[in-house]
């Protein structure tokens, strides 16, 4: 008989444990990831530091931006979406978050100005879509040189900073949508990874519904990195798991009994279709005086380099089948912009991202990295592929580095040089100082926060937007007594879109003025003879 | 001791029943994160062999070589005068140098199985040795015989190094003990488990028992379109337990075993021997579950195999009615094992939360497929916060998952046995996917009952021989 001793019983001592197996696992990720994060965490601080130098003064505060930051006040302090009615404007996810970072860490309570915690939470944002495009460049094969490279773009470009230090969702959004991408291309190929891949990229919806534009890019990375061992059940799960978490915004308006249009009621569907057909068109891309023209305009006069230097390597970038995914959600990005239809501002946000890991991955596909191109066009033997591969593209990484500094330099600092103190934030501190709480205020959104939560007026102030839009704030209205907006809602072209607004300055006079030009704040106290 | 526990079980009972009753919201909010929790590991587990690619690999047990270690193969039978003939003959033709067959017979009590045995014994000397049951003992159970057959190899002195288990239905792969060989030698590991699979899963009249009488052929059709429901639900889960969920059991070590073609190594049944007096517990129901627990105290390593060629065939039971006694059995069991509290004895607290979750899980997954819809229900209908009814529809969801999972896997089922998956299969599924989780926990219900009146007698299933058709 074959003698054999059982194996040594070391496990009879300690057994199996979750936390000795997650620290053991940490432990090897760290080891395996040193290189990287070495590279990746000084770049990361960097980025933050740009990102956040002068955020108080520049860029000037936008009403989205506090429209969300209201929202999120209300879900962390009244456990609301929104402190009016919310009217399914867009998927509460991104202020869902939001609010939940207020609860878990004070958010409100930490800052003079409810603004700060919204470039805190923006920052955080930034932070993390930098990293995760880091992550995306090197699933897709990039060097680390390359990725870096990335982020760098990405990071610094003054577009990035510009709409990157306000808190809109498309920060976040953005920040979930690399999330999905880089989890789509998840080397395990495991059910758990391509299942948040795919949570991820509806939580990317549920931020900023615009996301959903991308799903066709996001199913082709996702597809491109399947096995055949388990295929089937990973696409189940996953597609599963993300409809499912996709389909708690219209359970959320069904069990309301807000899905459907009815009479008095806000609705889902409702809104769906005045945002889809009923808003004014931004007009087309290529119509010389379309709204999206001179959008494009504001754009590329803070930088067009990313933008231009993106759509140019998208072309090579299609070539490369390991690209091709991503250089699709880039083109689908632009002709969403190019198609017509209402196109905000912030809308460049994710193009960004996308631009900035094209140029990075052609010019590694270009330099003959064997893991984003193995095969075909780019990997022939020609003359051109030798000179172009090798030291000289150490050459022009370097050229392009000097060529970024050089070009970004001036923005970057005129974006974390200080500036005049914003309007605004001196209206509300005076507002605070000067008026009683208990007055009628209607306020610009960005300050609205504040007059609520730190100086506590009683009734709390009006949106100016909603002075005229909401049929709930106009049935209270009895009395207003000061107006704190910036000048150009008083010059909008269309005199219906602000009534009450206008009709109340005629019977005011001014109490106190900041700032110069359309972004001038005048405060105005309105007679009290008068009645809206 | 018994008293406190029934306090403390009455006293949870009453605070949840108050909970209910003066704050519903809180009550479904409580349910609806434990049917997540329930919902979502049950999903990890069963999916275990597919959450990575690897775990789906056919080369990942590798190619085994010679065979060398010898060993014996036990057989408990009992009045199987139906399928025994056909088993030992099976069993004695396997590719191994160095085994024995060993059935387990009572012989005064079960003479027209004794006799097929012996014959068999007389065809196959070299191969085949019956052990008798002990006479003397007027229980009759699976783990007697298995002690006793031990016993009787030791006191013959036959030589072994592994024990295998067999039913009397189980027709091993040919090559089976080539692989189960291998793996004890390159894994070190004290136990082996194989596939079992149960076959019969359809509409198709062969895979239903062929009454007496007029229109049998009728009845047939009929009787397997009527029990369709159940049996594909039936199938999958085996499909899934011995595919994934041991798996998982098996890496971090907590495992309940199968009863049968699980292998141990003697030196391990030495080892349980010498620490509890006896190798397989005559008192439990299900002593195969128990012996699972007892390596993952003593520290003892586990190999789980499935490749779907050598798994071992077995059948649906009968009726309805049949796989209900088998569950009920089957819970009991987990509940006596449970009771005993050897998982106590677990030297980390994650194993022993896992233990608490293995052997509970029948019970949790039962109340969660069938009071998911019930809780959404009463979300929506007592206007409990919007959140809370969200909360509670994603368990619910999450048994749609399961059965779109389910279908899928029929498919894939079917093509790896070679079986034709009809339409009509499908829609039994579907159809009887609720109804079989309310049968599920009604026998969950009646095991506990079981249990609380002490009442622990042996339920024996019965064999037919309908997958013989199909192998």
């Amino acid at each position: 008989m074959t003698a054999i001793a059982l194996p040594a019983r070391r496990t009879l001592r300690s057994g199996w444990s979750i936390s000795r197996t997650v620290g053991a696992w940490i432990g090897r990720w760290l080891l395996r990831h040193a290189v990287s994060l070495t590279i990746l965490l000084p770049l990361l601080g960097f980025v933050a530091a740009v990102h956040s130098a002068g955020f108080l003064a520049y860029p000037s505060l936008v009403d989205d931006a506090g429209i969300y930051v209201a929202q999120a006040w209300a879900v962390a302090h009244r456990g609301e979406l929104s402190p009016y009615t919310y009217f399914y404007d867009h998927a509460p996810g991104g202020w869902l978050q939001v609010g939940l970072w207020a609860v878990i860490t004070g958010g409100f309570n930490r800052y003079h100005s409810a603004m700060e915690f919204g470039a805190e939470v923006a920052l955080i944002a930034k932070v993390a879509a930098a990293a995760l495009l880091y992550v995306f460049g090197r699933r897709l094969g990039f060097s680390r040189p390359g990725a870096a490279f990335a982020v760098v773009l990405f990071g610094l470009c003054p577009l990035a900073i510009f709409y990157g230090r306000l808190m809109f969702l498309d920060n976040i959004m953005v920040a979930w949508l690399l999330a999905a991408f880089a989890l789509a291309y998840a080397p395990s190929r495991s059910i758990g990874a391509a299942t948040s891949a795919t949570v991820s990229f509806a939580m990317a919806v549920l931020s900023k519904e615009t996301a959903l534009v991308l799903l066709p890019a996001f199913a082709w990375a996702l597809v491109s990195n399947l096995d055949r061992r388990n295929r089937q059940q990973v696409l189940t799960v996953s597609i599963f798991c993300g409809a499912l978490t996709l389909a708690m915004y219209p359970l959320f308006a069904l069990y309301k009994g807000e899905l459907f249009p009815r009479e008095g009621h806000t609705s889902l569907l409702g809104t769906a279709a005045w945002q889809l057909a009923g808003r004014p068109s931004s007009g087309w891309l290529f119509d010389s005086d379309s709204g999206v023209r001179a959008l494009l305009g504001q754009w590329l006069e803070l930088d067009g380099y990313l933008l231009i230097a993106g759509i140019i390597t998208a072309p090579v970038a299609i070539v490369v089948p390991r690209l091709r995914p991503a250089a699709l959600a880039l083109l689908i990005g632009w002709l969403t912009l190019a198609r017509g239809g209402h196109v905000p501002s912030m809308y460049v946000i994710v193009l960004l991202p996308f631009s900035a890991l094209l140029i990075a991955g052609t010019l590694e596909a270009l330099s003959g990295n064997r893991r984003v191109v193995d095969t075909g066009l780019l990997r022939a033997r020609t003359t051109v592929g030798r000179v172009v591969r090798g030291w000289y593209v150490l050459l022009l990484g370097v050229i392009l580095l000097v060529g970024t500094a050089l070009v970004w330099t001036g923005p970057i600092r005129a974006a974390t040089s200080a500036h005049a103190p914003q309007p605004l934030r001196q209206a509300t501190e005076w507002l605070g100082a000067h008026v009683p709480r208990d007055k009628v205020l209607v306020v610009h959104d960005v300050i609205w926060t504040d007059l609520v939560h730190r100086y506590a007026f009683s009734p709390q102030p009006i949106m100016v937007y909603k002075l005229d839009h909401d049929p709930q704030v106009r049935q209270a209205l009895t009395r207003i007594d000061y107006l704190a907006v910036p000048e150009s809602y008083y010059r909008t072209p269309d005199p219906a879109a602000y009534p009450t607004l206008l009709r109340a300055r005629d019977h005011a006079v001014e109490v106190a003025a900041f700032g110069t030009g359309d972004r001038a704040v005048h405060i105005y106290r309105v007679s009290s003879f008068w009645s809206p | 001791m018994c008293l406190v526990r029934v306090l403390v079980l009455a006293g949870l009972v009453i605070a949840i029943a108050e909970l209910a009753v003066f704050w519903l919201s809180g009550f479904i909010a409580l349910t609806a994160v434990f049917m997540l929790t329930v919902a979502v590991t049950t999903l990890v587990f069963q999916m275990y062999k597919w959450w990575r690619p690897e775990n789906n690999d056919p080369r990942r047990y590798g190619v085994p070589d010679a065979p060398r270690l010898p060993g014996v193969i036990l057989v408990p039978m009992r009045h199987e005068e139906l399928v025994a003939g056909e088993t030992l003959k099976r069993l004695a033709n396997l590719k191994h140098p160095r085994y024995c067959v060993v059935p387990i017979i009572d012989h005064p009590d079960d003479p027209g199985t004794a006799a097929i045995a012996h014959t068999a014994a007389e065809e196959y000397p070299d191969r085949i040795l019956v052990a008798p049951y002990p006479e003397e003992n007027s229980k009759h159970n699976k783990p007697i015989g298995l002690n006793a057959a031990i016993d009787y190899l030791d006191a013959a002195g036959v030589e072994y190094d592994w024990v295998g288990i067999a039913d009397a239905e189980d027709l091993f792969h040919v090559d089976l003990l080539q692989m189960i060989d291998y793996r004890f030698r390159v894994t070190g590991a004290a136990v082996v488990q194989c596939g079992v699979q149960l076959m019969n899963f359809g509409t198709d009249p062969a895979s239903a028992r062929l009454p007496r009488g007029p229109f049998r052929h009728l009845r047939r059709w009929v009787s397997a379109h009527v029990s369709a429901w159940w049996r594909a639900s039936n199938v999958l889960e085996y499909y899934k337990w011995f595919q994934s969920r041991l798996k998982l059991q098996a890496a971090i070590r907590v495992m309940p075993l199968g009863g049968n073609t699980v292998f141990f190594r003697r030196a391990f049944l030495d080892l349980v021997k010498k620490h509890y007096g006896q190798v397989w517990d005559e008192d439990c129901l299900t002593e195969d579950c128990k012996i699972g627990i007892l390596a993952s105290v003593l520290g003892c390593p586990v190999d789980v195999v499935y490749l779907d060629h050598l798994v071992t065939r077995e059948e649906t039971p009968s009726s309805l009615r049949g796989l209900v006694r088998q569950r009920v059995r089957w819970m009991q069991g987990f509940i006596y094992v449970f009771g005993e509290g050897h998982w106590r004895q677990f030297r980390s607290f994650s194993q022993r939360l896992i233990a608490v979750y293995v052997l509970g899980f029948q019970f949790f997954q039962a109340f969660t497929a069938v009071f998911a819809p019930f809780a959404l229900f009463l979300a929506l209908n007592y206007k409990a916060p919007v959140a809370i009814a969200l909360l509670a529809t994603i368990p619910l969801a999450l048994s749609v998952l399961n059965l779109i999972l389910d279908v899928q896997m029929l498919g894939q089922f079917g093509r790896a046995f070679g079986q034709r998956v009809r339409f009509r299969d499908y829609l039994g599924l579907i159809i009887g996917s609720y109804p079989y989780q309310i049968v599920l926990s009604v026998a969950a219900m009646w095991a506990f009952i079981r249990h609380l009146a002490g009442r622990n007698n042996w339920v024996k299933t019965t064999h037919h021989g309908v997958h013989l058709a199909s192998s």
